[in-house]
């Protein structure tokens, strides 16, 4: 702070800037050194765990990318997979012998990608005739069917999938309505 | 010392954050994802379901799946908001005796309150579970147009959820924070926020000292993402009914394809400018399966949102006009809200305020971010935060060939201190000079020189046998301590650089330009360079291999390597790139021959490695150079440093 900062500074206040950092530090009181002294170390002290707080928080986080890092990729293969089952069970009905070898192949190939993908840690949610669970299975819509307990899966329109052990996609599932 | 949390608690989605060590972090929730669905459901086992699995169980259970209950938050059931939000909600929306919105489920009445803090609670977890400790203390953001009793409401919901709130902020004026809009002058900016059911735009004035003020708000309350996506469901249905005369919206299967089909269309074209929609066996008729297969391209999307694009326009005029600001007088416009990352949105947006919208932060985050960045400078995180500065430009010194080698890189954050250990550049060199530079280019001469000085008194050695060790050690002021050690003696000087660089920030950015511009040619002088210091190194390695062998060489040999090194020394100075590598490869080829005739097989021989003495010095870029005339005479002797 200059006297051309404040024209009206006194003469007091021109003083104490002009003197020397070191003959300024001579003035002051000694608490107030260990004071500003205690403040520094005290900064520095929850820097350092900040730090190490954070590394902690990151490997946990690391972990977790390394477990669930390939989810986008996994999760654009399961069209492909979907395009298997929506394949197959399009033409299963067809007495046609030809067709039921087509039919036969189509599943070898299925299975062969779930089983690479599994290696990955994919695993295929078993949904059909099970209780309605929402954190694995999506409902789309009710249906009442009496001779079926309420609140079982009646068909899986779409497959859901757990990636090493988390939810990846829910399955897409028909619900018989529950009694209210 | 506790954290303050950020909540972004939104109509749709809800996002929270947590300042560290000055930066803002998102907290993903526990099935990993950054935002959760603003979403509560009463379970008929009598469990409450939050977030995403309670958007999965609301075709069962719609009565009790409660969304949107921000719309009703602090209102009267006779506002008109909740007349017309009451329409379109499947479940019961009731006032209660003092005539507050609440809600029914089952025969409980429920308040908005307490099923936002339901809410709020999952987004504690999620922040309790990243940060390995309690959190009791949050930030929570609400739209600008929310009055007092909405604000009371807010606070009160995080209260039952367990949170003292801090501090209620308006969502605009976070998201300006989180864009780092506090400058040190007044500034005004609007905040266009476009998310997946509600729009707003605010013009905000943000004070020299940090003051936030809403001149103006508007917006849409019900104009969002999901109708840009019920544009594209629709027309899709149109152009499969066109085909096959089946309506695929009267199939709950087919239309919730149609639906994630859509919504990926619309996030493609945001960066292609075409996409196909494929939806193989969609559905089925007595004729077989039939699938969708449609071509959607982002001028036909554009086509289709046109009209809801159109109403974006009034709102923020009428912000603008309200605000008493003219376009010309915005600063800044920042995006908030996924929707913003349509193109034909962002133009639209540079159409009204005549402006480049700032968009570096992600727009679903950006809300809670500026909420964390709150809560942190409440907790006193941000001042006790030391404030760090950068090298700006790279700092090294000068090597073998006329070389710029680093040592610290550009935008290392300082204190810091870094060696590494050169070498010496010919026989019985007796000192070194340090020539400190700064900046990026390859070779020294293009960068400025900062100071110099020598170390002496090394003793007699083979080139490439010395060490010497230097080191930059930049303080928290910015002052440059450049040092040389010579590890066998001992023997130390050293040099304070104190100026700075006297760079002006401009100068700077010239020379950070510069280097990009110069790449290609430095690349080029500095692959000749790198070869001539390879022919130099070979020739004598060669030469000493004469030495060595001393009589075990036949004379035809000798005469051809003698010869051989000839050559190399009168082609030493050329500047042909081609003509130094075909002499290098000419004279490893003779020296190969000779070691494999000195010792009559495969082995290579220990003097003839033709990586020089880079491998001795355990020093990459070379050594240090001694004086640019290389026949072995001395340094500078007398002087010994110089700060430039």
């Amino acid at each position: 702070m200059t006297s051309t900062d404040n024209p009206n500074s006194s003469i007091d206040e021109q003083t104490i800037v002009n003197e020397t950092p070191i003959e300024a530090a001579a003035s002051l009181e000694p608490n107030t050194m260990e004071i500003e002294r205690d403040q520094w170390k005290a900064k520095f002290y929850y820097q350092a765990a900040e730090i190490e707080n954070m590394r902690k928080r990151w490997d946990k986080e690391r972990e977790q990318i390394l477990k669930y890092g390939t989810d986008s990729i996994i999760s654009d293969i399961l069209p492909t997979l979907d395009l298997f089952e929506l394949t197959v069970s399009s033409i299963s009905g067809s007495q046609d012998p030809q067709v039921k070898n087509i039919v036969i192949g189509l599943n070898m190939v299925q299975k062969q990608l779930l089983d690479s993908l599994s290696k990955h840690g994919l695993n295929k949610l078993e949904a059909l005739d099970k209780a309605f669970d929402p954190n694995f299975h999506e409902a789309i819509s009710q249906e009442n069917v009496a001779n079926k307990k309420p609140g079982i899966i009646l068909r899986v329109q779409q497959s859901g999938y757990l990636h090493n052990g988390r939810l990846l996609r829910a399955a897409k599932v028909i619900v018989n309505a529950l009694n209210e | 010392m506790g954290k303050i949390i950020g909540i972004d608690l939104g109509t749709t989605n809800s996002c929270v954050g947590v300042l560290e060590n000055g930066k803002y972090k998102i907290i993903p929730n526990a099935e990993g994802h950054n935002t959760t669905p603003s979403i509560v459901a009463y379970a008929n086992n009598g469990e409450v379901l939050v977030g995403q699995v309670a958007k999965r169980q609301s075709v069962t259970n719609p009565t009790k799946t409660l969304f949107g209950i921000k719309r009703l938050i602090g209102r009267k059931a006779t506002d008109a908001e909740v007349k017309k939000f009451k329409e379109v909600a499947p479940f019961e929306v009731i006032a209660n005796n003092n005539g507050d919105a609440w809600v029914k489920v089952d025969s409980k009445e429920l308040s908005p309150q307490e099923v936002s803090a339901a809410i709020l609670e999952k987004m504690k977890k999620s922040a309790e579970d990243y940060l390995g400790q309690t959190v009791t203390e949050a930030v929570i953001t609400v739209p600008a147009y929310f009055n007092d009793s909405q604000r009371q409401a807010t606070k009160d919901a995080g209260r039952i959820a367990g949170l003292d709130v801090k501090r209620i902020i308006n969502e605009p004026t976070a998201a300006a924070l989180a864009f780092g809009m506090e400058d040190k002058k007044d500034k005004n900016i609007v905040v266009f926020d476009l998310g997946g059911g509600t729009f707003d735009v605010s013009i905000l004035e943000i004070t020299a000292d940090g003051v936030f003020e809403v001149k103006a708000t508007n917006g849409d309350t019900f104009l969002g993402g999901e109708d840009f996506d019920y544009r594209i469901i629709n027309y899709l249905a149109e152009e499969f009914k066109k085909e096959t005369s089946i309506d695929l919206k009267k199939d709950k299967m087919a239309l919730q394809r149609l639906k994630e089909a859509a919504e990926k269309a619309k996030h493609e074209l945001s960066s292609v400018t075409q996409t196909d929609v494929n939806l193989p066996f969609i559905t089925a008729d007595s004729s077989g399966p039939k699938h969708l297969n449609v071509n959607l391209t982002r001028a036909k999307f554009e086509q289709l949102i046109s009209d809801l694009v159109d109403r974006l326009v009034g709102p923020c005029k009428t912000a603008l006009a309200d605000s008493g600001i003219a376009t010309a007088q915005i600063h800044d416009v920042i995006l908030v809200g996924g929707s913003t990352r349509v193109p034909i949105v962002q133009s639209k947006v540079k159409e009204i305020f005549g402006k480049d919208p700032s968009k570096n932060v992600n727009p679903d985050e950006v809300v809670a971010a500026g909420a964390a960045i709150q809560g942190g400078v409440l907790a006193g995180d941000v001042k006790d935060v030391l404030l760090l500065d950068v090298t700006p430009l790279s700092l090294g010194i000068e090597t073998l060939g006329g070389r710029f080698t680093k040592i610290i890189d550009k935008n290392t954050t300082i204190p810091v201190k870094k060696s590494q250990v050169f070498s010496t550049a010919a026989d019985n060199q007796p000192a070194v000079t340090i020539r400190v530079l700064q900046g990026e280019r390859d070779f020294a001469k293009d960068n400025k020189l900062l100071g110099n000085f020598d170390l002496m008194g090394i003793n007699p050695a083979p080139r490439g046998v010395p060490q010497v060790e230097v080191t930059f050690d930049i303080d928290a002021n910015g002052i440059i301590n450049v040092s040389a050690l010579d590890k066998a003696n001992n023997k130390k000087q050293e040099i304070k650089i104190t100026s700075g660089s006297g760079l002006t920030e401009a100068e700077i950015q010239r020379m950070v330009k510069d280097a990009e511009l110069n790449r290609d040619a430095d690349a080029k002088k500095r692959e000749l360079v790198d070869a001539k210091n390879e022919l130099d190194s070979m020739t004598y390695a060669a030469e000493k291999m004469i030495k060595e062998s001393e009589g075990k060489l036949p004379a035809d040999k000798l005469a051809e390597l003698n010869n051989a090194i000839s050559e190399s020394k009168s082609k030493a100075a050329s500047e042909n790139l081609d003509e130094i590598k075909a002499t290098l490869e000419k004279l490893q080829n003779v020296v190969h021959q000779m070691t494999q005739g000195m010792y009559g097989g495969a082995n290579n021989g220990a003097g003839a490695n033709p990586g020089g003495p880079e491998a001795a010095s355990e020093a990459p870029h070379g050594e240090a150079n001694p004086n640019p005339n290389k026949n072995g005479k001395d340094g500078a002797v007398d002087a010994d440093f110089k700060e430039v």
